[in-house]
């Protein structure tokens, strides 16, 4: 069964930061084909998500792991339309949701913006499709306002895209995603064309922006410091889920250990790290049972038949907070790497750190010789 | 723990591979076709001396518009800089001839997804230059020749037969790095060599870049935006803002004692998990225009430590410790009594202590 909806509107106060609020956006048991027929591609497999109200989930994987067609089907551009709620809107039902409720910022805000017409007559044009109600003279006012809030002054309505940096161009996306208040932001990968500097910075606005306006985001990235939660994607298969900081100090699935792995650190001694052997799978002829078994260190014979199920870890309890799919977490104990014990939640500054020893997925997960 | 051994990690004061003195590059400014504003020029890359040691790798890291991929270009000889001198194993560059200078400098480009022919196999690209620049010294058929250069970057032999389209990203980089192997270079440039790969297989690459290094004493100069990745590669660091080297040193010194307050910006703003909360920015804003760059030191209209002589003299190279210099007016111990001598309260988040937690040591190998 595949459903999606999204929460009824609610104008009261948005829910109090942080921490979870209530379901905004519910998916379940979503699957997205390309073509038709034997042709088809299944680019996102049962994918099961929830996004609460002010909360930001990250999607993270790698490219061509579905993170991207998942996060646009949950827009509803993508028409599976079958049964409940928004799959089985009609386009009328659609106008109303998209922009207003669930609104996008795309990655290349080098071509996401119109060339030939400035940047207040595209901010105007979408308060003109949504907003009836405003006359010329508001929505320039507002046009003027949206602005103001991602740093840019107002006399930059008259300008045209090209004149403006690429980072004052994603600001620009952002206030007009902004626009009509939704409830839901979905950013891919907005800053990757940005220098280290300024993509810190608009992440630095967005994230003062959702403390203010209470907006929920489902952001495609691999930048893990701004999440509250995150959602591993690999082969179009969400293979864990759980809160931001429990992922990246005690990671139970294989790919994402190797995937925390294959980032340098920034301090510490230099450590030799491996990656992931292999390359991802092609979407067209996935291995049988997971996905991932063919570059998985930890294989075993049931993973090439069985597809895991995407379940608590028999440490972590049921309460639902992180799920991961693998068989190494069925009965059996898992290798030390994959079972360490969850970070206390409210971490002392600086002197987190687990016990010695516990150490290596956050160096990679090999740790042997040295690259010097 | 990274000062005394880690500077003398610094591989042999010998003569450099490749060395580049003073190194200039201004692009002349056209509008419409015709040239605006007589003499108008972008100063793309001004005043760069660079060495290379033999047998090791020199990371450029620095952001878009900086000026890295100009001087890449220079290094290899693909354009000509405005002034400057090259000197390859001590000796001018300028005396060899653009084949004998293309078997000892090679590149590597950052897109492997356009830089082989599609229609050609992969033997007919490494064939190429074994047929142009000659075989090997230790001889062996043309066959055997591409297959042992297969072997040398981790792919099988039968991948000679193989077109690009049916090989992966990374196995297309490998190719890519075979076939700047095939001349033998003494030096390999390589320019965002894993920013086009998925993250999982980047390490890959990286790692071949280390064991050639490693076994064939290959001198490497390694051209990122990514710090994370040029500390994990390199046995130093140059930082690049706005057309110069700003702070050039050992890896493991730059990144736990950046000296520079573009680079301790530049750590700042890299994501990193691993830090209970992202640290603030000292010197936000943007890269200067390089068609009217700053006077004096180029960052000082974003430095939050600029003092009145940074406007107006740019500063030179200066050495904070053996091996490690930053161009930088704070450094200067004659420049204003009244100024410490590292930028005292700006880099406070970066220290080593406050950066390193209880993180438990493993040994560094060498």
């Amino acid at each position: 069964m595949t459903t999606l909806e999204v929460g009824t509107v609610d104008e009261s106060s948005p829910a109090a930061r942080p921490g979870p609020g209530e379901p905004l956006l519910e998916i379940t048991g979503l699957c997205v084909d390309y073509g038709i027929g034997p042709d088809a591609v299944r680019a996102v497999s049962d994918a099961d998500l929830v996004l609460h109200r002010g909360e930001v989930l990250g999607l993270a994987g790698e490219s061509g792991s579905g993170k991207s067609t998942l996060a646009y089907s949950a827009r509803l551009h993508l028409d599976q339309g079958r049964e409940v709620d928004l799959l089985a809107a009609d386009e009328a039902q659609l106008r109303q949701v998209r922009w207003a409720q669930v609104a996008v910022v795309l990655q290349s805000a080098m071509h996401a913006l119109n060339p030939v017409f400035t940047i207040g007559d595209q901010l105007g044009d979408v308060l003109r499709a949504h907003r009836p109600d405003l006359d010329r003279a508001a929505r320039r006012g507002r046009a003027a306002q949206l602005l103001d809030m991602v740093g840019i002054t107002a006399d930059r309505l008259r300008a045209y895209p090209h004149e403006l940096s690429g980072g004052m161009r994603q600001r620009v996306m952002i206030a007009m995603a902004l626009a009509l208040e939704p409830q839901i932001v979905i950013m891919d990968e907005p800053t990757t064309a940005l220098d280290v500097v300024t993509q810190r910075e608009i992440l630095e606005e967005l994230a003062a922006l959702r403390d203010r306006l209470g907006f929920a985001v489902l952001f495609i990235t691999h930048d893990l410091s701004l999440l509250d939660s995150i959602a591993i994607m690999y082969g179009g298969r969400i293979v864990e889920r759980a809160p931001a900081t429990a992922l990246f100090r005690a990671p139970r699935h294989p790919y994402t250990a190797g995937l925390l792995g294959s980032f340098p650190s920034l301090h510490g001694p230099r450590v030799h790290m491996t990656g992931i052997a292999g390359s991802p799978p092609d979407l067209r002829s996935m291995p049988a049972g997971c996905p991932f078994h063919p570059r998985c260190e930890y294989a075993m014979d049931r993973c090439r038949t069985e597809l895991p199920p995407l379940r608590a870890a028999a440490r972590d309890g049921a309460s639902g907070a992180r799920v991961a799919a693998c068989w190494l977490h069925d009965g059996s104990a898992p290798p030390a790497e994959l079972a360490r014990p969850e970070p206390s939640p409210a971490p002392a500054v600086g002197t987190d750190r687990p016990a010695a020893g516990t150490d290596d997925a956050m160096a990679g997960t090999g740790t042997t010789g040295g690259t010097a | 723990m990274t000062t005394p051994e880690t500077v003398q990690e610094l591989p042999g004061t010998g003569t450099p591979a490749l060395e580049a003195r003073s190194l200039v590059k201004h692009f002349p400014v056209h509008r419409r076709g015709r040239r605006t504003q007589r003499g108008a020029m972008v100063h793309a890359v001004e005043g760069v001396s660079l060495a290379v040691p033999q047998a090791s790798i020199t990371a450029v890291v620095g952001e878009s518009g900086c000026g890295k991929s100009t001087l890449t270009q220079m290094l290899a000889r693909q354009i000509r800089p405005t002034s400057g001198e090259l000197l390859l194993n001590g000796s001018p560059a300028a005396r060899l001839g653009a084949r004998d200078y293309a078997r000892q400098v090679q590149m590597v480009l950052q897109d492997p997804f356009s830089s082989l022919n599609e229609v050609h196999t992969v033997g007919y690209h490494l064939a190429r230059p074994l047929r142009i620049h000659g075989p090997g010294p230790d001889g062996g058929s043309l066959d055997d020749q591409i297959a042992s250069l297969l072997e040398r970057v981790s792919l099988s032999p039968q991948t000679a037969g193989r077109y690009p389209h049916e090989l992966s990203g990374g196995q297309r980089q490998r190719v890519a790095i075979a076939r700047a192997l095939a001349v033998r270079p003494r030096v390999l440039l390589a320019d965002e060599p894993v920013s086009m790969l998925d993250v999982s297989i980047r390490l890959g690459l990286l790692n071949l870049l280390a064991d050639l290094r490693e076994r064939e004493r290959l001198s490497i100069v390694y051209v990122t935006h990514d710090i994370a990745s040029a500390r994990y590669l390199g046995d130093t660091i140059a930082v690049m803002y706005a057309g110069q080297i700003i702070e050039h040193g050992p890896a493991a010194v730059v990144t736990e004692r950046p000296q520079h307050p573009y680079t301790q910006l530049l750590l700042a703003a890299a994501p990193d998990p691993d830090r209970p909360s992202p640290a603030p920015l000292a010197g936000r804003g943007a890269p200067p225009s390089l068609v009217s760059p700053p006077a004096g030191c180029r960052f000082h209209p974003r430095c939050p430590f600029a003092m009145p002589i940074c406007a107006e003299q740019a500063p030179p190279p200066i050495q904070v410790t053996p091996g490690h210099v930053s161009a930088c007016w704070l450094h200067a111990t004659d420049a204003d009594p009244g100024t410490p001598q590292n930028p005292g309260p700006g880099p406070a988040p970066l220290t080593t202590a406050s950066r390193l937690g209880s993180r438990p040591m493993r040994g560094e190998s060498t």
